[in-house]
């Protein structure tokens, strides 16, 4: 994977099976964000092939890619949520640009909403909620379209300690039965995910 | 020498290529647009910019009948400027100017947000929830922004043409009547056409260039503000090469 005269990523050979829950680490630039876009077909390669199963992304249609892209959600280091609308529009974003009746998102929504500890934050804009709660509400909208596979990039950045565990917490509990690949700077005690997977300038180096 | 030729002949096949692709994918996009992005789009960049399009209005058809006036007097066809005024303003200066203040309060607006929502993460926010931000955010814009910009022109027009009748009765002393019946004997549906034309074109290079520059934006504020300032440059560079290209045509079709 080539940004013009950068290799972003070189030589990276990994297979994720179903339900497996892997921890992608490396330091800033080693190629875990470009790795993660990959993976859900946000980012093509310059050479190299994504595959889902047997199929090559690449070779998939627009359609057929954008449907199976439904199995992702993905929770972002930046939040991505929109000031604009209220934090359930923000979590229901999924389901009614994919034509949910309105009742149904709502509910789903909310539901969701509610496991992930925002009950009272309905109503408001996500500039009015702190860094962890913004957290808590990108988990929600990223398994709101129950997805088969949760992606987080950096999902503890810019939080305290305290608000880094109840994520990693939460990430743990929306991700059983799920597939989850989460990519953080170094390995967290409170994330102890099963499998470890280290980059080092684009390439995939080995665990200590 | 060469190499900074070059890098501008590069830069300017990009701009042209990607609102080349702007404009398709916009087009592809015309029967599913997000309705709730369109309505406030268009009450963003058309209802919000309605007093400053107002105020633009009121001065430049004041304006244009005070320049226009101390001719008609010396040339004594003060009886017709009516037609000359209200062509002008139709024809000319009212798109032009109007399509210069938009660039500045709607293509700054539109790019900054756009800017914002990419270097934020938004816009790849919605990519990672599998949804199209063209189709959700950034084809209802440029429709949006066009359709208000078309529609501001429209009431712009109205109400400059009245200014300058009340202009033309205060500085030239012609009745509102006499300037009317001017204004309707000679101008055609045609003049109107054109302007609106104009306009309209004006609108859609504001939007497809003021999307581009949002969508291109890198690195924080500093990416936000270039986009932003991008967009009102390059705008105004779009209006005023339309203008010499649609001028001449314009004529031929509506004389």
């Amino acid at each position: 994977m080539r940004f013009g005269r950068v290799d972003a990523l070189v030589d990276v050979t990994v297979s994720i099976s179903p339900g497996e829950q892997v921890l992608v680490t490396g330091q800033a630039a080693s190629g875990k964000t470009t790795w993660l876009k990959c993976l859900a077909g946000l980012q093509p390669p310059t050479s190299g092939h994504v595959r889902w199963g047997p199929d090559d992304v690449a070779r998939l249609d627009l359609e057929e890619r954008r449907r199976r892209q439904r199995s992702f959600g993905m929770v972002f280091q930046s939040d991505a949520l929109f000031d604009s609308m209220s934090v359930l529009d923000n979590v229901m974003l999924p389901l009614t640009k994919r034509q949910v009746p309105r009742d149904e998102a709502v509910e789903r929504a909310r539901a969701v909403l509610d496991r992930v500890g925002l009950s009272a934050a309905h109503g408001k804009r996500p500039e009015e909620l702190s860094g962890g709660m913004k957290k808590r509400v990108g988990v929600a909208r990223a398994i709101v379209a129950q997805p088969s596979i949760l992606l987080a990039d950096d999902p503890f950045a810019g939080l305290d300690p305290s608000t880094e565990r109840s994520i990693a917490e939460l990430l743990l509990e929306v991700s059983r039965g799920r597939t989850l690949v989460t990519a953080l700077p170094d390995p967290v005690a409170s994330l102890p995910l099963a499998r470890v997977l280290r980059f080092e300038q684009g390439r995939l180096g080995s665990v200590p | 020498m060469i190499r900074a030729l070059g890098a501008f002949g590069l830069g300017v096949a990009r701009l042209t290529g990607a609102l080349a692709l702007v404009l398709a994918r916009t087009t592809l996009n015309l029967p599913r647009l997000d309705r709730r992005e369109l309505f406030r789009s268009i009450v963003l960049f058309g209802y919000r910019s309605l007093p400053l399009a107002l105020m633009a209005a009121t001065l430049i058809g004041s304006t244009v009948v005070l320049q226009a006036g101390v001719y008609a007097v010396k040339f004594g066809a003060r009886l017709y400027t009516g037609w000359a005024a209200g062509y002008a303003l139709t024809r000319e200066f009212g798109p032009l100017l109007l399509g210069l203040v938009m660039a500045a309060r709607i293509g700054a607006r539109n790019a900054a947000e756009l800017a914002l929502l990419n270097v934020n993460g938004q816009i790849e926010g919605l990519r990672g929830i599998s949804l199209d931000p063209f189709r959700i955010l950034v084809a209802p814009r440029v429709v949006g922004s066009a359709i208000a910009i078309t529609c501001l022109g429209s009431v712009t027009f109205l109400v400059a043409v009245c200014f300058e009748a009340v202009s033309s009765y205060f500085s030239l002393g012609l009745p509102l009547r006499v300037f009317f019946d001017s204004y309707q004997d000679m101008l055609r549906v045609g003049d109107l056409v054109g302007g609106l034309t104009k306009t309209l074109a004006f609108g859609l290079a504001i939007a497809l260039v003021s999307t581009v520059a949002g969508l291109r934006a890198k690195g924080g504020a500093v990416g936000v503000g270039q986009a932003a300032a991008s967009a009102v440059v390059l705008s105004c560079a779009a209006i005023f090469s339309l203008d010499l290209l649609l001028t001449p045509f314009l004529t031929r079709l509506f004389g």
